[in-house]
Protein backbone atom coordinates (compact mmCIF):
# COMPACT_ATOMS: atom_id res chain seq x y z
CA UNK A 1 0.00 0.00 0.00
CA UNK A 2 1.15 3.52 -0.87
CA UNK A 3 0.45 5.68 2.49
CA UNK A 4 0.19 9.77 1.60
CA UNK A 5 0.44 11.44 5.22
CA UNK A 6 -2.53 13.66 6.03
CA UNK A 7 -0.68 17.09 7.28
CA UNK A 8 0.41 19.92 5.70
CA UNK A 9 4.42 18.74 5.60
CA UNK A 10 4.16 16.40 2.45
CA UNK A 11 6.80 16.48 -0.15
CA UNK A 12 5.51 16.07 -3.68
CA UNK A 13 6.96 12.62 -4.97
CA UNK A 14 7.03 11.29 -8.40
CA UNK A 15 5.42 8.28 -9.98
CA UNK A 16 8.89 6.32 -9.32
CA UNK A 17 9.06 7.68 -5.64
CA UNK A 18 5.49 6.62 -4.88
CA UNK A 19 6.04 2.78 -6.70
CA UNK A 20 9.67 2.69 -4.93
CA UNK A 21 7.76 3.13 -1.92
CA UNK A 22 4.88 0.82 -2.56
CA UNK A 23 7.42 -2.10 -3.26
CA UNK A 24 9.71 -1.51 -0.13
CA UNK A 25 6.18 -1.56 2.35
CA UNK A 26 5.64 -4.82 0.19
CA UNK A 27 8.60 -6.16 0.55
CA UNK A 28 8.45 -5.76 4.34
CA UNK A 29 4.98 -6.64 4.68
CA UNK A 30 6.10 -10.14 2.70
CA UNK A 31 9.10 -10.79 5.13
CA UNK A 32 7.24 -9.31 8.59
CA UNK A 33 4.49 -11.62 8.09
CA UNK A 34 5.42 -14.68 5.52
CA UNK A 35 9.06 -15.25 6.23
CA UNK A 36 8.35 -14.54 10.01
CA UNK A 37 6.01 -17.64 9.35
CA UNK A 38 8.15 -19.79 7.90
CA UNK A 39 10.90 -19.19 10.63
CA UNK A 40 8.54 -20.23 13.10
CA UNK A 41 7.15 -23.20 11.44
CA UNK A 42 11.20 -24.05 10.80
CA UNK A 43 12.09 -23.75 14.42
CA UNK A 44 8.75 -25.87 15.69
CA UNK A 45 9.63 -28.85 13.04
CA UNK A 46 13.32 -28.65 13.00
CA UNK A 47 15.18 -26.32 14.82
CA UNK A 48 13.63 -26.99 18.27
CA UNK A 49 13.96 -30.71 17.75
CA UNK A 50 17.11 -30.55 17.01
CA UNK A 51 17.91 -28.62 19.95
CA UNK A 52 16.40 -30.89 22.09
CA UNK A 53 17.93 -33.94 20.77
CA UNK A 54 21.19 -32.33 21.91
CA UNK A 55 20.34 -30.87 25.03
CA UNK A 56 17.55 -33.08 26.24
CA UNK A 57 15.30 -30.26 26.09
CA UNK A 58 13.73 -27.53 24.03
CA UNK A 59 15.21 -23.79 23.95
CA UNK A 60 14.09 -21.99 27.11
CA UNK A 61 15.02 -18.18 26.24
CA UNK A 62 15.52 -16.16 23.56
CA UNK A 63 19.30 -16.10 23.26
CA UNK A 64 19.25 -20.04 23.33
CA UNK A 65 17.00 -19.61 20.42
CA UNK A 66 18.95 -16.70 18.52
CA UNK A 67 21.73 -19.47 18.87
CA UNK A 68 19.89 -22.36 17.78
CA UNK A 69 18.26 -20.27 14.74
CA UNK A 70 21.44 -18.86 13.20
CA UNK A 71 22.45 -21.67 10.96
CA UNK A 72 18.93 -22.28 9.74
CA UNK A 73 18.07 -20.89 5.98
CA UNK A 74 14.84 -19.56 7.12
CA UNK A 75 16.77 -17.10 9.82
CA UNK A 76 19.27 -16.25 7.14
CA UNK A 77 16.21 -15.64 4.43
CA UNK A 78 14.36 -13.74 6.67
CA UNK A 79 17.16 -11.55 8.56
CA UNK A 80 19.10 -10.65 5.47
CA UNK A 81 16.07 -9.30 3.15
CA UNK A 82 14.98 -7.46 6.80
CA UNK A 83 18.37 -5.80 6.75
CA UNK A 84 17.92 -4.79 3.28
CA UNK A 85 14.59 -3.95 3.40
CA UNK A 86 15.59 -1.86 6.05
CA UNK A 87 17.53 0.39 4.32
CA UNK A 88 15.56 0.68 1.35
CA UNK A 89 12.83 2.15 3.62
CA UNK A 90 15.26 5.19 3.99
CA UNK A 91 17.13 4.81 0.31
CA UNK A 92 13.35 5.43 -0.43
CA UNK A 93 12.47 8.15 1.01
CA UNK A 94 16.01 10.57 1.38
CA UNK A 95 16.45 11.71 -1.93
CA UNK A 96 12.36 12.97 -2.06
CA UNK A 97 13.28 14.79 0.74
CA UNK A 98 16.55 16.37 -0.45
CA UNK A 99 15.01 17.08 -3.73
CA UNK A 100 11.59 18.77 -1.63
CA UNK A 101 13.96 20.70 0.82
CA UNK A 102 13.00 24.09 -0.74
CA UNK A 103 8.43 23.18 -0.48
CA UNK A 104 9.37 21.45 2.90
CA UNK A 105 11.29 24.89 4.53
CA UNK A 106 7.82 27.15 3.08
CA UNK A 107 5.71 24.75 4.91
CA UNK A 108 7.40 25.54 8.11
CA UNK A 109 8.09 28.89 7.56
CA UNK A 110 4.77 29.43 7.22
CA UNK A 111 3.43 28.55 10.16
CA UNK A 112 6.29 29.43 11.94
CA UNK A 113 4.33 31.70 14.16
CA UNK A 114 2.21 29.19 15.36
CA UNK A 115 4.83 26.51 16.09
CA UNK A 116 5.74 26.32 19.65
CA UNK A 117 8.99 25.13 20.01
CA UNK A 118 11.83 26.45 22.78
CA UNK A 119 15.79 24.85 22.29
CA UNK A 120 18.39 24.96 24.26
CA UNK A 121 21.73 25.18 22.75
CA UNK A 122 23.63 24.49 25.46
CA UNK A 123 22.44 21.11 25.47
CA UNK A 124 24.32 18.19 24.44
CA UNK A 125 22.90 15.97 22.20
CA UNK A 126 23.40 12.20 23.87
CA UNK A 127 25.25 9.58 22.13
CA UNK A 128 22.38 7.30 21.74
CA UNK A 129 20.43 10.10 19.93
CA UNK A 130 23.28 10.84 17.43
CA UNK A 131 26.25 8.44 17.17
CA UNK A 132 24.14 5.45 16.31
CA UNK A 133 22.39 5.16 13.22
CA UNK A 134 18.71 3.90 15.03
CA UNK A 135 16.87 1.18 12.59
CA UNK A 136 19.51 1.99 10.12
CA UNK A 137 18.72 5.46 9.52
CA UNK A 138 21.79 7.30 7.80
CA UNK A 139 22.04 10.34 10.27
CA UNK A 140 20.03 9.19 13.01
CA UNK A 141 17.78 11.49 14.37
CA UNK A 142 19.66 14.61 13.84
CA UNK A 143 21.04 14.67 9.95
CA UNK A 144 22.57 17.54 7.94
CA UNK A 145 23.40 20.88 9.73
CA UNK A 146 22.76 22.80 6.45
CA UNK A 147 18.97 20.95 6.51
CA UNK A 148 17.78 21.05 9.68
CA UNK A 149 13.95 20.29 8.92
CA UNK A 150 15.85 16.90 6.74
CA UNK A 151 15.87 14.22 9.41
CA UNK A 152 12.77 14.97 10.54
CA UNK A 153 10.72 14.39 7.28
CA UNK A 154 13.23 11.51 6.20
CA UNK A 155 12.02 9.72 9.78
CA UNK A 156 8.02 10.66 8.57
CA UNK A 157 8.16 9.79 5.59
CA UNK A 158 10.08 6.57 6.43
CA UNK A 159 8.00 5.35 8.96
CA UNK A 160 5.18 5.72 6.16
CA UNK A 161 6.67 3.20 4.12
CA UNK A 162 7.91 1.03 7.07
CA UNK A 163 4.76 1.17 8.58
CA UNK A 164 2.81 -0.39 5.67
CA UNK A 165 -0.51 1.36 7.43
CA UNK A 166 -0.30 -0.34 10.39
CA UNK A 167 0.96 2.97 12.48
CA UNK A 168 -2.65 4.92 11.18
CA UNK A 169 -2.48 7.47 8.54
CA UNK A 170 -0.47 10.18 10.47
CA UNK A 171 1.56 7.47 11.83
CA UNK A 172 -0.61 8.26 15.00
CA UNK A 173 -2.37 4.85 16.22
CA UNK A 174 0.07 4.23 19.16
CA UNK A 175 -0.89 7.32 20.64
CA UNK A 176 -4.61 7.05 19.21
CA UNK A 177 -5.10 3.60 20.36
CA UNK A 178 -2.82 4.57 23.90
CA UNK A 179 -5.22 7.85 24.73
CA UNK A 180 -8.44 6.11 23.90
CA UNK A 181 -7.30 3.07 26.07
CA UNK A 182 -6.80 5.14 28.60
CA UNK A 183 -9.92 7.40 28.47
CA UNK A 184 -12.22 4.20 28.66
CA UNK A 185 -10.44 2.13 31.43
CA UNK A 186 -10.20 5.38 33.64
CA UNK A 187 -12.54 7.63 32.82
CA UNK A 188 -12.57 9.46 36.09
CA UNK A 189 -8.94 10.23 35.14
CA UNK A 190 -8.92 14.25 33.76
CA UNK A 191 -5.19 15.04 33.16
CA UNK A 192 -4.95 18.90 32.62
CA UNK A 193 -1.13 18.79 31.91
CA UNK A 194 0.43 15.80 29.98
CA UNK A 195 3.89 15.46 28.89
CA UNK A 196 5.14 13.26 26.39
CA UNK A 197 9.07 12.18 26.60
CA UNK A 198 11.36 11.51 23.43
CA UNK A 199 8.31 12.60 21.12
CA UNK A 200 10.76 12.93 18.06
CA UNK A 201 8.59 14.37 15.27
CA UNK A 202 5.53 14.38 17.63
CA UNK A 203 3.34 11.93 15.80
CA UNK A 204 2.28 10.02 18.75
CA UNK A 205 2.04 13.45 20.88
CA UNK A 206 -0.54 14.48 19.13
CA UNK A 207 -3.47 12.29 19.82
CA UNK A 208 -3.14 13.06 23.36
CA UNK A 209 -4.74 16.64 22.42
CA UNK A 210 -7.62 14.33 20.89
CA UNK A 211 -8.28 12.45 23.78
CA UNK A 212 -8.13 15.33 26.73
CA UNK A 213 -8.79 18.57 24.04
CA UNK A 214 -8.68 21.05 27.49
CA UNK A 215 -4.99 18.90 28.44
CA UNK A 216 -2.20 21.45 28.28
CA UNK A 217 0.32 19.36 25.96
CA UNK A 218 3.86 19.88 26.00
CA UNK A 219 6.52 17.31 24.41
CA UNK A 220 10.30 16.91 24.96
CA UNK A 221 13.26 15.26 22.86
CA UNK A 222 16.99 15.95 23.19
CA UNK A 223 17.69 16.10 19.65
CA UNK A 224 16.93 19.91 17.66
CA UNK A 225 16.01 18.53 14.23
CA UNK A 226 13.21 16.62 14.59
CA UNK A 227 11.45 18.96 17.44
CA UNK A 228 12.11 21.93 14.96
CA UNK A 229 10.07 19.29 12.48
CA UNK A 230 7.48 17.90 14.83
CA UNK A 231 6.66 21.59 15.75
CA UNK A 232 5.65 22.51 12.44
CA UNK A 233 3.96 19.53 11.73
CA UNK A 234 1.58 20.32 14.58
CA UNK A 235 1.33 23.77 14.14
CA UNK A 236 0.15 22.58 10.04
CA UNK A 237 -2.85 20.67 11.82
CA UNK A 238 -3.44 22.64 13.71
CA UNK A 239 -2.19 21.32 17.53
CA UNK A 240 -1.54 23.09 20.26
CA UNK A 241 1.50 21.68 21.80
CA UNK A 242 4.97 23.26 23.47
CA UNK A 243 8.03 21.41 22.17
CA UNK A 244 10.89 21.52 24.22
CA UNK A 245 14.56 20.41 23.83
CA UNK A 246 15.47 18.66 27.16
CA UNK A 247 17.46 15.27 28.34
CA UNK A 248 15.03 13.05 30.16
CA UNK A 249 16.90 12.88 33.10
CA UNK A 250 16.96 16.25 34.15
CA UNK A 251 13.60 17.87 32.87
CA UNK A 252 13.65 21.10 33.55
CA UNK A 253 9.87 21.47 34.95
CA UNK A 254 9.17 21.98 38.18
CA UNK A 255 8.17 18.88 40.45
CA UNK A 256 4.34 17.93 40.02
CA UNK A 257 3.41 19.87 37.12
CA UNK A 258 1.94 17.09 34.91
CA UNK A 259 -0.97 14.52 35.44
CA UNK A 260 -0.14 12.31 32.76
CA UNK A 261 4.29 11.22 31.62
CA UNK A 262 3.53 9.35 28.87
CA UNK A 263 6.44 7.91 26.71
CA UNK A 264 6.00 5.35 23.42
CA UNK A 265 9.16 3.34 21.60
CA UNK A 266 11.44 5.67 23.84
CA UNK A 267 12.63 3.37 26.81
CA UNK A 268 14.49 0.30 24.63
CA UNK A 269 16.73 3.27 23.26
CA UNK A 270 17.86 4.28 26.44
CA UNK A 271 20.37 2.44 28.87
CA UNK A 272 19.25 1.05 31.98
CA UNK A 273 20.81 3.77 33.97
CA UNK A 274 19.15 6.24 31.73
CA UNK A 275 15.89 4.82 32.03
CA UNK A 276 16.02 4.80 35.89
CA UNK A 277 17.36 8.40 35.67
CA UNK A 278 14.13 9.33 33.45
CA UNK A 279 11.93 7.48 35.78
CA UNK A 280 13.33 9.55 39.01
CA UNK A 281 12.41 12.23 36.56
CA UNK A 282 8.59 11.04 35.82
CA UNK A 283 8.04 10.41 39.48
CA UNK A 284 9.28 13.56 39.89
CA UNK A 285 7.02 15.83 37.79
CA UNK A 286 3.88 13.99 38.67
CA UNK A 287 1.16 15.29 40.61
CA UNK A 288 0.01 13.16 43.26
CA UNK A 289 -2.46 10.58 41.17
CA UNK A 290 -0.70 11.39 38.08
CA UNK A 291 0.17 8.15 35.69
CA UNK A 292 3.35 7.31 33.66
CA UNK A 293 1.95 5.51 31.13
CA UNK A 294 4.71 3.53 28.85
CA UNK A 295 3.85 1.83 25.18
CA UNK A 296 6.64 0.00 24.10
CA UNK A 297 7.72 -3.64 23.42
CA UNK A 298 6.74 -6.36 26.15
CA UNK A 299 9.12 -8.00 28.05
CA UNK A 300 10.78 -11.04 27.56
CA UNK A 301 9.80 -12.29 31.23
CA UNK A 302 6.36 -12.23 29.43
CA UNK A 303 6.54 -13.92 26.44
CA UNK A 304 7.62 -17.25 24.92
CA UNK A 305 11.32 -18.00 23.72
CA UNK A 306 10.23 -17.77 20.29
CA UNK A 307 8.41 -14.95 20.33
CA UNK A 308 10.53 -13.32 22.78
CA UNK A 309 13.69 -14.44 20.18
CA UNK A 310 11.82 -12.38 17.50
CA UNK A 311 11.60 -9.15 19.05
CA UNK A 312 15.19 -9.43 20.22
CA UNK A 313 16.04 -10.08 16.78
CA UNK A 314 16.14 -6.23 16.30
CA UNK A 315 19.01 -5.59 19.21
CA UNK A 316 21.26 -7.24 17.07
CA UNK A 317 20.64 -6.42 13.59
CA UNK A 318 18.97 -3.09 13.39
CA UNK A 319 21.07 -1.19 15.68
CA UNK A 320 18.97 -0.98 18.17
CA UNK A 321 21.81 -1.79 20.80
CA UNK A 322 19.81 -1.51 23.71
CA UNK A 323 16.42 -3.32 22.92
CA UNK A 324 17.02 -6.55 24.80
CA UNK A 325 18.43 -4.75 27.21
CA UNK A 326 15.10 -3.26 27.80
CA UNK A 327 12.98 -6.54 26.96
CA UNK A 328 14.95 -8.59 29.62
CA UNK A 329 14.01 -5.54 32.04
CA UNK A 330 12.11 -7.04 35.72
CA UNK A 331 9.41 -3.66 34.44
CA UNK A 332 7.92 -3.84 38.12
CA UNK A 333 11.54 -3.22 39.53
CA UNK A 334 11.92 -0.46 37.11
CA UNK A 335 8.69 1.44 38.41
CA UNK A 336 9.84 0.66 41.55
CA UNK A 337 13.97 2.02 41.14
CA UNK A 338 11.59 5.31 39.62
CA UNK A 339 10.31 5.47 42.84
CA UNK A 340 6.61 4.29 42.72
CA UNK A 341 5.07 1.79 44.56
CA UNK A 342 4.78 -2.11 43.06
CA UNK A 343 0.84 -1.74 44.27
CA UNK A 344 0.47 0.84 41.93
CA UNK A 345 2.02 -0.74 38.67
CA UNK A 346 -0.04 -0.82 35.59
CA UNK A 347 0.78 -3.07 32.19
CA UNK A 348 -2.06 -3.87 29.30
CA UNK A 349 -2.63 -4.84 25.80
CA UNK A 350 -4.80 -2.45 23.34
CA UNK A 351 -5.62 -3.90 19.97
CA UNK A 352 -4.91 -1.63 17.21
CA UNK A 353 -7.65 1.37 16.98
CA UNK A 354 -6.65 1.81 13.46
CA UNK A 355 -6.68 -2.25 12.74
CA UNK A 356 -9.83 -3.43 14.87
CA UNK A 357 -11.83 0.16 15.62
CA UNK A 358 -12.82 1.97 18.80
CA UNK A 359 -15.34 -0.60 20.37
CA UNK A 360 -12.48 -3.39 20.41
CA UNK A 361 -10.51 -0.95 22.48
CA UNK A 362 -13.02 0.17 24.82
CA UNK A 363 -13.23 -3.73 25.07
CA UNK A 364 -10.22 -4.22 25.98
CA UNK A 365 -9.75 -1.51 28.50
CA UNK A 366 -12.95 -2.28 30.12
CA UNK A 367 -12.69 -6.36 30.34
CA UNK A 368 -9.88 -8.61 31.19
CA UNK A 369 -6.41 -7.90 29.75
CA UNK A 370 -5.58 -9.53 27.10
CA UNK A 371 -2.37 -12.02 26.93
CA UNK A 372 0.55 -10.26 26.40
CA UNK A 373 2.37 -13.55 24.86
CA UNK A 374 1.20 -13.30 21.30
CA UNK A 375 2.47 -13.04 18.31
CA UNK A 376 0.43 -9.97 17.65
CA UNK A 377 1.65 -8.23 20.75
CA UNK A 378 4.11 -5.27 19.90
CA UNK A 379 5.34 -7.31 16.64
CA UNK A 380 4.57 -4.86 13.38
CA UNK A 381 2.88 -7.11 11.54
CA UNK A 382 -1.22 -7.93 10.17
CA UNK A 383 -3.25 -7.78 13.68
CA UNK A 384 -0.49 -5.65 16.12
CA UNK A 385 -1.30 -5.18 19.41
CA UNK A 386 0.27 -2.36 21.36
CA UNK A 387 1.94 -2.91 25.07
CA UNK A 388 1.64 -0.69 27.89
CA UNK A 389 2.71 -0.32 31.18
CA UNK A 390 3.31 2.53 34.29
CA UNK A 391 2.53 2.84 37.35
CA UNK A 392 -0.06 5.66 39.37
CA UNK A 393 1.91 8.01 41.30
CA UNK A 394 0.54 7.69 45.44
CA UNK A 395 -1.99 10.60 45.58
CA UNK B 1 26.29 -2.62 25.68
CA UNK B 2 30.16 -2.24 24.22
CA UNK B 3 30.38 1.11 24.48
CA UNK B 4 33.51 1.92 22.06
CA UNK B 5 30.97 -0.18 19.04
CA UNK B 6 27.68 0.52 20.23
CA UNK B 7 26.80 -2.87 20.00
CA UNK B 8 24.64 -5.09 22.33
CA UNK B 9 27.02 -6.50 24.88
CA UNK B 10 25.48 -10.09 25.04
CA UNK B 11 26.32 -10.10 20.99
CA UNK B 12 28.07 -13.56 20.02
CA UNK B 13 31.11 -12.49 17.61
CA UNK B 14 30.58 -14.65 15.21
CA UNK B 15 27.19 -12.83 14.18
CA UNK B 16 29.21 -9.69 12.00
CA UNK B 17 31.92 -9.83 9.98
CA UNK B 18 34.99 -8.13 10.40
CA UNK B 19 33.47 -4.54 9.13
CA UNK B 20 30.91 -5.23 11.94
CA UNK B 21 27.96 -5.45 9.88
CA UNK B 22 26.06 -8.26 10.61
CA UNK B 23 26.81 -11.40 8.66
CA UNK B 24 24.26 -14.22 8.03
CA UNK B 25 25.39 -16.73 5.41
CA UNK B 26 28.98 -18.23 5.76
CA UNK B 27 30.29 -17.22 2.77
CA UNK B 28 29.33 -12.76 2.82
CA UNK B 29 29.18 -12.77 -0.87
CA UNK B 30 25.92 -14.19 -0.34
CA UNK B 31 24.66 -10.96 2.10
CA UNK B 32 25.45 -8.93 -0.74
CA UNK B 33 24.01 -10.63 -3.41
CA UNK B 34 20.55 -10.80 -1.82
CA UNK B 35 20.88 -7.24 -1.12
CA UNK B 36 21.10 -6.41 -4.79
CA UNK B 37 18.23 -9.12 -5.73
CA UNK B 38 16.07 -7.34 -3.76
CA UNK B 39 17.29 -4.05 -5.36
CA UNK B 40 16.96 -5.53 -8.68
CA UNK B 41 13.37 -6.28 -7.55
CA UNK B 42 12.17 -3.00 -6.67
CA UNK B 43 14.11 -1.18 -9.48
CA UNK B 44 11.87 -3.81 -11.64
CA UNK B 45 8.76 -2.61 -10.05
CA UNK B 46 9.16 1.10 -10.37
CA UNK B 47 9.87 0.10 -14.43
CA UNK B 48 6.59 -1.93 -14.23
CA UNK B 49 4.68 1.00 -13.24
CA UNK B 50 5.85 3.36 -15.18
CA UNK B 51 5.40 1.23 -18.15
CA UNK B 52 2.20 0.35 -17.43
CA UNK B 53 1.07 3.82 -17.06
CA UNK B 54 3.09 5.03 -20.18
CA UNK B 55 1.64 2.24 -22.23
CA UNK B 56 -2.08 3.29 -20.91
CA UNK B 57 -1.48 6.60 -22.46
CA UNK B 58 0.19 6.07 -25.62
CA UNK B 59 -2.35 3.96 -26.79
CA UNK B 60 -5.10 5.79 -25.57
CA UNK B 61 -3.10 8.52 -27.92
CA UNK B 62 -2.75 5.99 -30.67
CA UNK B 63 1.37 7.38 -31.12
CA UNK B 64 3.24 3.91 -29.89
CA UNK B 65 5.49 2.76 -32.55
CA UNK B 66 8.33 0.63 -32.27
CA UNK B 67 10.29 3.06 -34.01
CA UNK B 68 9.56 5.44 -31.38
CA UNK B 69 10.66 3.31 -28.93
CA UNK B 70 14.08 2.36 -31.09
CA UNK B 71 14.74 6.75 -31.10
CA UNK B 72 13.96 6.99 -27.54
CA UNK B 73 16.44 3.97 -26.65
CA UNK B 74 19.67 5.63 -28.67
CA UNK B 75 18.93 9.27 -26.87
CA UNK B 76 22.20 10.06 -25.24
CA UNK B 77 20.22 10.75 -22.47
CA UNK B 78 19.78 7.45 -21.39
CA UNK B 79 23.87 6.80 -20.80
CA UNK B 80 22.92 9.11 -17.27
CA UNK B 81 20.19 7.62 -16.33
CA UNK B 82 21.63 3.87 -16.43
CA UNK B 83 24.51 4.74 -14.32
CA UNK B 84 22.48 5.87 -11.82
CA UNK B 85 20.41 2.90 -12.36
CA UNK B 86 23.52 0.58 -12.02
CA UNK B 87 24.47 2.95 -8.43
CA UNK B 88 21.29 2.41 -7.28
CA UNK B 89 21.03 -1.34 -7.72
CA UNK B 90 24.90 -2.76 -7.45
CA UNK B 91 25.66 0.00 -4.42
CA UNK B 92 25.69 -3.37 -1.72
CA UNK B 93 28.73 -4.64 -3.85
CA UNK B 94 30.94 -1.66 -3.45
CA UNK B 95 33.46 -1.83 -0.40
CA UNK B 96 32.81 1.75 0.04
CA UNK B 97 28.80 0.95 1.14
CA UNK B 98 29.48 -1.92 3.53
Amino acid sequence: MVLSLKHGMNPERGADDIARGRFVSGLRRFILNDLAHDMRQAFDDRVSPAYARHHGRAPESSAEVHKAMRSDPSFKIYSVCRVQAQKMVWDSVTPVVRREQARIEQAAAAVESKARLSLDPSLPVPRNVDAIEVHLMPGSYVGPGDYPLAQGAVYDQGLAVFSMGLMGDNLDDIGLSMATYIRQAFPDFQPAAILDVGCTIGHNTLPWKKAYPAADLHAVDAAPPVLRYGAARAALQDTDVQFHQMNAEALKFADGSFDLVFTSMFLHELSRQTRVAFFREAHRVLRPGGLLLNMELPPNSDMGPFEGFYLDWDCYYNKEPYYKGFRDEDLRALVRAGGFNDADYLQFVTPSIGLYGADAVTAAATADPLAVNSETTGRLADGVQWFGFGAWKRA
Amino acid sequence: MTEDKMIPEDAPPAIYGPDGEPQFFQDPAMDRFAAVILNLASELWVQTERVETLTQILRQKGVLSEAVLADAALDPGREALFNAYLDRVLTPLRESAR
